[in-house]
């Protein structure tokens, strides 16, 4: 066993650690706080500058110590003239070049960030180069610190070299898109090239950030082009886009998807429709109640009951399918629209319809009112019958579910 | 009986043997840990409203099982509808509740009955019923016969939309980003990312922390709560950190845990066969990923998603740990093939001999220890160096629990300066005030594994209700 003045030394050692340990909690909890009143305190002035003079807040930020400013850089969390403002006085502080080469070469990674961030927020020509060379690094958080960096640039350049990152970065491609998507200006010219890009991915990603720009008869062209493209993906997009953005012009090529091989196409094919709110389409949609793919009925099933009271009749047809999926699906629908109660009021109410009384004879053809101990609603006959359904064509377990986003 | 010093010398050598192991490893975890951190800090920064308000954001379907948590419920699922994320769906799924659970989420949702057209993948308990909000679109509540929190995922998982699920209990209130800050590892990387898991914060009034929102909170001032909520910050910044660094992360809790759906069925779901789901089903996740040679990661983030109320007094605190640890046994017992086996990298390697290193070992040899201080005592063996040793302990569980704060404190800056220092102070006492606690039920967790016990053994509420 050691001996006891080991233990002493191991003691005191400990307490040492212990004590470090503690004074670098608070001493770094209170520089955040210090950090944290004259932050909100440049905040409020840019707040109240909005559309006049930026001076009191220039004349602030002056005064501000410097590594304040370098973390305001590199958290972003201030507003747009903050940033600026800080950007400024820190390049005017420690140099262009110099902030050049800690960008590059700072040890560590929140001062390369801030470092970046001063070029670029003050409109450095050397924040580029830094910025086209981090998106090519192999280690994920230069790239993601130049991606959040260009994100917050309107400049055209910015967009240039995210759309270079969107084909080089094998990681993050939605954040990616979404600083793209939300671009301030139009960079319509960027996007196009990536519709006939060799990369189905890219191709996937320029179709989604197309949704934008669809309104334009080359672009509108060439998504539909898409909608016959090789790839599910691209295909999928395609009339994403087209859907979102009301193309209507382009509803044949997003009707041929309908029958398209892959579920995942089917189902963003019958969203599209639902999105452009195109009832007249429900006596397709309602055919895909008995789609062989479980997503695209479930798709199929939700676009109907947003239709609404419009799609009623259509529904009703699919209750005399062979197929109990289409006839169990449009019975869901018709009760979740209060479709029955509605006909048997309008029956009670009189005069008698034998239309009316035959459709109220279809979803009353079979079984009990109550399922399960509970009664949902006074649709008689229809709750055995979908549960009858159901357990007959269950999946066997482990079966999978398909794309449900 | 005779003792032989020499002996008693022995076995005091390996207790103290196994303490310089437990203690190395942890800070070894630790160095990891904070690489971990500084990493996931500087790839977080900058764009959370972009993600948050963006279109391309992965939607999530959030599970959330209950069971007779009474009104308090009402704060935990405002809490999930409240989450900043754009395309979220909440699913509740009463389990077979006997108090009126059923009837606050109707009255406070404005639920109404529907028949939604899903799939039963997952073998389940009987559902009663399903209902929608009026006044939330997103939120949808499954009425079932009790089957036990696995029975009551499984169900919600069954009629999940969305590529994603995120499982979380019933009596925690959420913070606004969690599901922002949850899924951020999987926007990242959605080809790698399976699982994402990060801790929840203990206070005694969860809801008092919610509508803390953005400022520093003040934190409980009871002592037992103080005690679990460093527990938890070691556990999870200081160790899940460092083992996800590594790939061994082999716990995502299920208070909030994030899944790719798929995977989810793929796994058959959760097992209501162990006493808690959530680690057996990480377990599970690396075994069949590791086997099949998939490339996947599952992370555990270094913020609170939530705060939850901790067991009020010592006796339900014991319960609670005592579960805990019969489900650890459990597991790393079902999956003892996977012990040192190298074919499961290093979650083989590394991650089953640290769950058998610090888990299943420590109350065997804290018995021990305990064995040899009361012989060492009875014969007067003691010497100054046994106080030395319980003092370099407690300041070590110091340093440790200042390092978890110190993560937890850059990350979230959660707490005012005042209670920092306390929680300070707090962390070299928790050897004498807490461990004992923990000594006993990890005891009792270890005896009701080996007699076959089962059972959930759930605390009272005693926080304020909701609204």
């Amino acid at each position: 066993m050691p001996s006891s003045e080991w233990f002493t030394w191991l003691l005191v050692a400990t307490a040492i650690l212990y004590v470090g340990s503690s004074l670098l909690v608070i001493s770094g909890r209170a520089r955040h706080d210090r950090r944290c009143v004259l932050l909100d305190h440049l905040a409020t002035l840019g707040e109240t500058a909005q559309g006049g003079s930026l001076a009191p807040l220039h004349h602030r930020v002056a005064e501000t110590p410097l590594d304040v400013l370098e973390r305001c850089l590199y958290e972003m969390r201030a507003p747009r003239d903050v940033l600026q403002a800080s950007a400024l006085a820190v390049k005017g502080r420690v140099g262009e070049s110099r902030l050049a080469r800690q960008a590059s070469w700072a040890w560590s990674p929140w001062r390369r960030v801030a470092a970046v961030r001063a070029l670029a927020f003050s409109n450095s020509a050397k924040a580029w180069p830094i910025l086209a060379r981090a998106v090519e690094r192999p280690d994920r958080a230069s790239v993601r610190a130049a991606v959040v960096t260009l994100g917050h640039m309107p400049q055209h350049r910015s967009a240039e070299l995210l759309v270079h990152a969107l084909g080089r970065v094998p990681f993050g491609r939605a954040q990616i898109a979404t600083f793209l998507e939300a671009f301030p200006t139009d960079i319509s010219s960027l996007i196009g090239p990536l519709l006939n890009e060799p990369s189905p991915v890219l191709r996937a990603w320029g179709a989604t950030l197309a949704a934008r720009y669809a309104g334009r008869s080359p672009v509108e062209a060439r998504l539909r082009a898409l909608t016959t493209d090789t790839d599910p993906l691209v295909r999928r997009a395609a009339v994403t886009s087209l859907g979102a953005a009301g193309c209507l012009d382009s509803l044949p090529a997003i009707v041929e998807r309908l029958d398209d091989a892959v579920p995942l196409v089917r189902v963003h094919a019958i969203q599209a429709i639902g999105q452009l709110g195109l009832v007249r389409l429900s006596p397709v949609i309602s055919l895909k109640l008995a789609d062989r793919d479980w997503s695209t009925r479930e798709a199929a099933w939700r676009v109907l009951e947003g239709f609404g009271p419009s799609a009623e009749g259509d529904v009703l047809a699919r209750l005399s399918e062979d197929d109990g999926f289409a006839r169990d699906g449009a019975a869901e629908i018709l009760r979740n629209l209060g479709t029955l109660e509605r006909l048997q009021a309008l029956e009670a109410a009189g005069p008698s319809d034998p239309g009316r009384r035959a459709q109220i004879d279809l979803l009353d053809r079979t079984g009990d009112p109550t399922v399960g101990g509970y009664a949902l609603s006074n649709l008689p006959g229809v709750w055995a019958q979908v549960d009858a359904a159901l357990e007959r064509s269950d999946p066997e377990p482990g079966e999978p579910a398909g794309d449900r986003s | 009986m005779t003792v032989s010093p020499e002996w008693l010398w022995w076995v005091a050598a390996l207790c103290f043997g196994y303490l310089t192991a437990i203690y190395g490893w942890s800070m070894v975890l630790l160095v990891a840990s904070i690489a971990e951190h500084r990493d996931l800090m500087v790839e977080s920064q900058g764009d959370d409203d972009v993600v948050a308000l963006s279109a391309f954001t992965i939607p999530v379907s959030v599970i959330a099982p209950v069971h007779n948590e009474g009104d308090a419920v009402v704060g935990t699922v405002q809490s999930l509808l409240d989450l900043e994320y754009h395309g979220h769906e909440v699913i509740v799924v009463n389990d077979g509740s006997t108090d009126e659970t059923l009837q606050h989420l109707t009255t406070a949702f404005l639920l109404e009955a529907r028949t939604i057209f899903h799939r039963r993948s997952l073998d389940t308990q009987a559902v009663r019923g399903i209902y929608v909000s009026r006044s939330h679109r997103n939120l949808t509540v499954i009425d079932k016969e009790q089957g036990g929190k696995a029975d009551a995922l499984n169900c919600a998982v069954n009629l999940s939309r969305y590529q994603y699920v995120c499982t979380t209990d019933g009596d925690t209130i959420y913070r606004r980003d969690a599901l922002r800050k949850g899924m951020r590892p999987v926007h990242q990387n959605p080809a790698l990312v399976v699982g994402v898991s990060a801790a929840v914060g203990i206070h005694r009034h969860p809801e008092q922390m919610a509508r803390s929102h953005g400022s520093a909170r003040r934190i409980d001032r009871d002592l037992l709560t103080n005690f679990q909520l460093l527990d938890f910050l070691r556990s999870f910044l200081t160790a899940r950190l460092g083992a996800t660094r590594w790939h061994f992360m082999l716990c995502a809790s299920g208070a909030f845990a994030v899944w790719r759906r798929d995977l989810v069925l793929q796994l058959g779901g959760f097992s209501s066969a162990f006493t808690c789901e959530d680690i057996e089903f990480t377990f599970r996740a690396h075994e069949t990923l590791r086997r099949a040679r998939v490339p996947y990661r599952i992370v555990s983030l270094g913020t609170l998603a939530g705060t939850t109320e901790g067991p009020p007094r010592a006796r339900d605190l014991v319960s609670q740990r005592a579960r805990w640890q019969r489900v650890i046994l459990e597991t790393v017992w079902s999956y003892r093939y996977m012990f040192l086996n190298p074919r499961y990298g290093s979650v083989g390697t590394v991650g089953v001999p640290h769950y058998v290193l610090t888990e299943v070992l420590a109350p065997m040899v804290q018995l021990l220890a305990l064995a040899v201080s009361v012989l060492a005592w009875r014969y007067g063996l003691f010497d100054g160096r046994a106080l030395q040793l319980v003092l370099i302990v407690a300041l070590a569980n110091g340093v440790l629990t200042n390092a978890a704060l110190l993560v937890h404190d850059v990350q979230s800056r959660a707490y005012r300066v005042r209670d920092l220092v306390r929680l300070i102070l707090l962390g070299p006492l928790d050897l004498f005030l807490y461990r004992p606690l923990i000594f006993v039920a990890q005891t009792k967790g270890f005896v009701d594994f080996v007699r076959g016990r089962k059972g959930w053994d759930k605390f009272a509420r005693h926080g304020t209700p909701a609204g």
